[in-house]
């Protein structure tokens, strides 16, 4: 009898792992396995208006983006690959910022509380409100022949500075500016709760310690804190990595959909959202997926780079 | 007990999921509603909405629209209805009716959308007895909706019916326009009086003189004026009005002026990149260069056009304050609250494209022509849909469609006479302000209509097929690269953007038709 209740509930833990399992899998088979399988399998195709069915066409793909933008250097080209890796630069601008306020909420500085949230607000309120928001505070309105202005562009004319902070002209360079202050902004709260969690971690004994040694505020975050929360941030790393693999909304909104001059704020990520979005036909989704691939082969070397060298520089902590 | 909770916990939140990936599939349209889907621009819907009531109350109430209830009809605006037609085709919440500012090609491909050929062969009412809409449409729009199953294919068939048919030209404001005094030295033909511009620029050059004019004074009243609105931020299809008629009228429009070289329309048969060397694109552009550019950098134009789009300029229009600007029929519509409060210093026409000079000065009017009506083959009504695209283009619907919006469809005016007569039924149907006289003088009067499409198709003898590349490319003069065009213009030569350089717009379109030219060959060695 107490064997068959064993077995019985050894069946029921089963079904419900099996059962818990199963949407995970399904999930992960739909989303994951077939996604990127036919993204790679799309790579080798083109579409035949004629048979209107997908033919094989080899490496012909990989040849013509290759080609476009690194041996014809066509700008339009070139520019969309060099602008998707600003994301990057952004990013290596959050870093320090991030870990610094994070580093003053974990010292309780004065009015932490509410500064966590203040800096959390912009992950929780939708980009596209607060690109709205933000290009508000830059634009110049006209109403009946005069000029009203923004509050930060009539800021910046206090002291005599009054470009058109908006324009996409190939001379306008205040748009990409713009553009890192927005994603800085907007990509700040989650980078320090990432950064907060890492540093509550560090056991109280170990800073205690610290303070009575005489330890001052920075001295403690630069010898102390930062090497201790070394493991987030080597993740952090191959997260920003591939975080260029997104890097369209911010310039897409901010510019109003404008790509700029020779695609002065075009990104891959956007062309490949302009390929199976916006006038999206079966012709155009072969050249999205190799974009999206060649950018993959591009990014996972750099991301098994950054990895190495990270663990090389930085010494194993656990506690 | 908390174990047992948790697992509970973690139960209900799988159930959920799968419930979720179930409402992925999107459930049943259990609702009878007659269910339209449609983009909501400038025209509103109220009209949408009147006639489905009336259509709706003529398929169960006998006719009495009073009985109409909202389950008995359903109307989902939905602005980027065409960019998603596959998936809401595909879902099974499929209206039964789409109206989209276009139509896709991979859906039809995809035999996602109904044959309306039979729709095409109803007859219709009209003052002249009933015709079959096939003879009543504008032939021009009935082609746009013609197109084999496939790319190449020899049967074609029609799969939408045009909701509209939108005139785009320049704006002017009358009232500003005439306080603008004629103090250069350019020709203004006889658009002065007095010494005052008393009616709109009728060719290139006298629009030259205005926008000088216009400069030199710098305001009207005490308020700063600009001349010209336009805005960098939005695609080309604002400036198409002007680059095709003037590209038209240099090129010639069916037949060719230029010795060697095809015509106008025979650009749209884009069987080579060649095609983009057509000397009247350069024409035109420079036309638009000379409009806008100087000494590097942008004039005439209202605030920095590279910092706005056209939501800035049309309401800053509509205050006046400018006397010129880019727009379409639904100006009025869409801004007529503006309008209302500023009518003591705005009064908005439409005009004629200025003519390219006094020799390339055929009246034509540029409409774009790609807004349709359409039918999934999935739709619940699939009959009643069809029944519907029939019943909103007797006359009565194609007058009352006019009134409530002050736009016209494409139907009824395909001869002279007929045109005069459409002309006069829709402006009793109301007491119309300037602008919607000006837009259907701009409909009826011209000579003819330019599209950006290939009308002389016939003339290739090919299977009916409308294109072989245009329609499954969207072949455009500027590609979808305006801007970067519009910008280099401030600094380069037009011959250089079109031809000239590496970048020019020649040189893409050799990369961008590479497979197109590899398909049309294998096209003509099948048809052969």
């Amino acid at each position: 009898m107490i064997v068959n209740n064993k077995k019985r509930s050894k069946v029921k833990l089963y079904l419900f792992v099996a059962l818990m399992l199963s949407v995970s899998l399904l999930h992960f088979v739909i989303f994951y396995v077939y996604v990127n399988f036919d993204t790679v399998r799309l790579t080798f195709f083109r579409f035949d208006e004629i048979k209107n069915q997908y033919v094989f066409n080899a490496f012909n793909n990989y040849a013509d983006a290759i080609r476009l933008t690194f041996i014809e250097g066509n700008a339009a080209k070139l520019n969309t690959f060099l602008n998707t890796f600003r994301a990057i630069s952004i990013n290596l601008i959050i870093l320090p910022i991030s870990v610094i306020t994070a580093y003053a909420f974990y010292k309780k500085v004065y009015g932490e509380k509410a500064f966590r949230v203040i800096f959390y607000l912009p992950s929780i309120i939708s980009i596209v409100v607060q690109c709205s928001a933000f290009l508000a505070m830059f634009k110049t309105y006209e109403f009946n022949g005069a000029n009203f202005y923004g509050p930060y562009n009539q800021f910046f004319r206090l002291f005599g500075y009054a470009p058109e902070w908006l324009s996409i002209g190939s001379e306008g360079n205040t748009m990409w500016p713009l553009i890192y202050a927005f994603a800085i902004i907007a990509g700040l709260g989650t980078n320090v709760i990432l950064m907060s969690s890492a540093m509550l971690r560090i056991p109280s004994s170990i800073t205690e310690a610290a303070e009575l040694d005489g330890c001052g505020f920075y001295r403690e975050l630069f010898t102390i804190t930062l090497p201790l929360i070394m493991p987030t941030i080597t993740t952090w790393v191959t997260m920003i990595l591939a975080s260029v693999f997104g890097f369209f909304m911010q310039p897409m909104l901010l510019t109003e959909g404008s790509r700029g001059t020779d695609n002065k704020f075009y990104t891959i990520p956007w062309e490949i959202f302009d390929q199976v979005q916006n006038g999206a036909s079966k012709s155009t989704i072969p050249a999205a997926a190799t974009t999206g691939i060649l950018l993959s082969l591009i990014i996972m070397p750099l991301v098994a780079f950054m990895r190495w060298l990270f663990r090389k520089l930085t010494p194993e902590v656990s506690f | 007990m908390a174990k047992k909770l948790t697992a509970l916990i973690l139960t209900f939140m799988m159930a959920f999921t799968a419930m979720g990936l179930v409402a992925c599939g999107g459930g049943d349209n259990k609702s009878d509603a007659f269910t339209v889907m449609f983009y909501d621009g400038g025209y509103g819907h109220d009209w949408l909405e009147e006639f489905v009531k009336e259509f709706v109350a003529e398929k169960k109430y006998g006719g009495d629209v009073s009985q109409v209830t909202s389950a008995d009809y359903k109307l989902t605006a939905r602005e980027d209805v065409a960019a998603y037609s596959t998936t809401i085709m595909k879902g099974k919440n499929c209206p039964d009716v789409i109206m989209a500012n276009a139509i896709k090609n991979d859906d039809i491909s995809d035999g996602l959308i109904a044959d309306l050929s039979d729709v095409y062969n109803t007859k219709v009412k009209t003052s002249n007895g009933e015709i079959s809409i096939n003879d009543y449409i504008m032939p021009e729009s009935k082609m746009i909706f013609t197109r084999s199953f496939s790319f190449g294919g020899s049967d074609s068939r029609q799969w939408a019916i045009p909701w509209t048919a939108i005139p785009l030209s320049i704006a002017y404001n009358e009232t500003l326009l005439n306080k603008i005094e004629h103090t250069t030295s350019g020709n203004a033909g006889d658009c002065v009086e007095d010494g005052r511009w008393s009616k709109a620029p009728t060719t290139f050059e006298e629009l030259m003189t205005c926008f000088a004019d216009i400069k030199a004074q710098g305001t009207v009243d005490g308020n700063k004026i600009s001349a010209f609105g336009w805005s960098g931020k939005d695609g080309m299809l604002w400036f198409e009005s002007l680059i095709y008629i003037w590209w038209a009228q240099y090129q010639g429009l069916d037949e060719s002026k230029i010795e060697g070289e095809n015509a106008f329309y025979d650009f749209f048969n884009l069987d080579t990149a060649d095609k983009f060397k057509q000397t009247g694109i350069v024409k035109s552009l420079e036309h638009i260069q000379e409009m806008i550019t100087g000494g590097g950098n942008f004039i005439n134009s209202y605030s920095d056009p590279s910092a706005i789009t056209i939501k800035n300029y049309q309401p800053a229009f509509a205050r006046g304050e400018m006397v010129f600007c880019l727009t379409g029929d639904f100006f009025a519509k869409e801004y007529k609250t503006i309008l209302e409060n500023n009518k003591d210093k705005v009064n908005a026409k439409l005009m004629p494209v200025p003519a390219y000079d006094d020799v390339h000065n055929e009246n034509y009017t540029f409409l774009n022509t790609t807004s349709c009506m359409y039918v999934p083959n999935n739709a619940k009504h699939k009959d009643m849909a069809k029944e519907f695209l029939a019943f909103i283009n007797d006359e009565a619907h194609l007058i009352r469609f006019t009134e409530l919006t002050g736009a016209i469809r494409p139907f009824g005016a395909n001869n002279a006479a007929d045109k005069a007569a459409m002309k006069a039924k829709y402006l009793a149907a109301k007491d119309w302000g300037d602008f919607e006289k000006s837009t259907f003088e701009l409909y009826f009067g011209c000579d003819d209509v330019v599209l950006a499409f290939p009308r002389n198709y016939e003339t290739r003898g090919k299977n009916h097929e409308p294109s072989l590349i245009y329609t499954y490319k969207n072949a455009r003069a500027l590609s979808n690269d305006y801007w970067t065009i519009v910008d280099k213009m401030r600094t380069d030569s037009v011959q250089n953007i079109v031809i000239g350089n590496r970048d020019s717009l020649y040189e893409t379109a050799v990369t961008y038709y590479k497979d197109l030219e590899r398909n049309y060959e294998e096209y003509m060695i099948k048809s052969i």
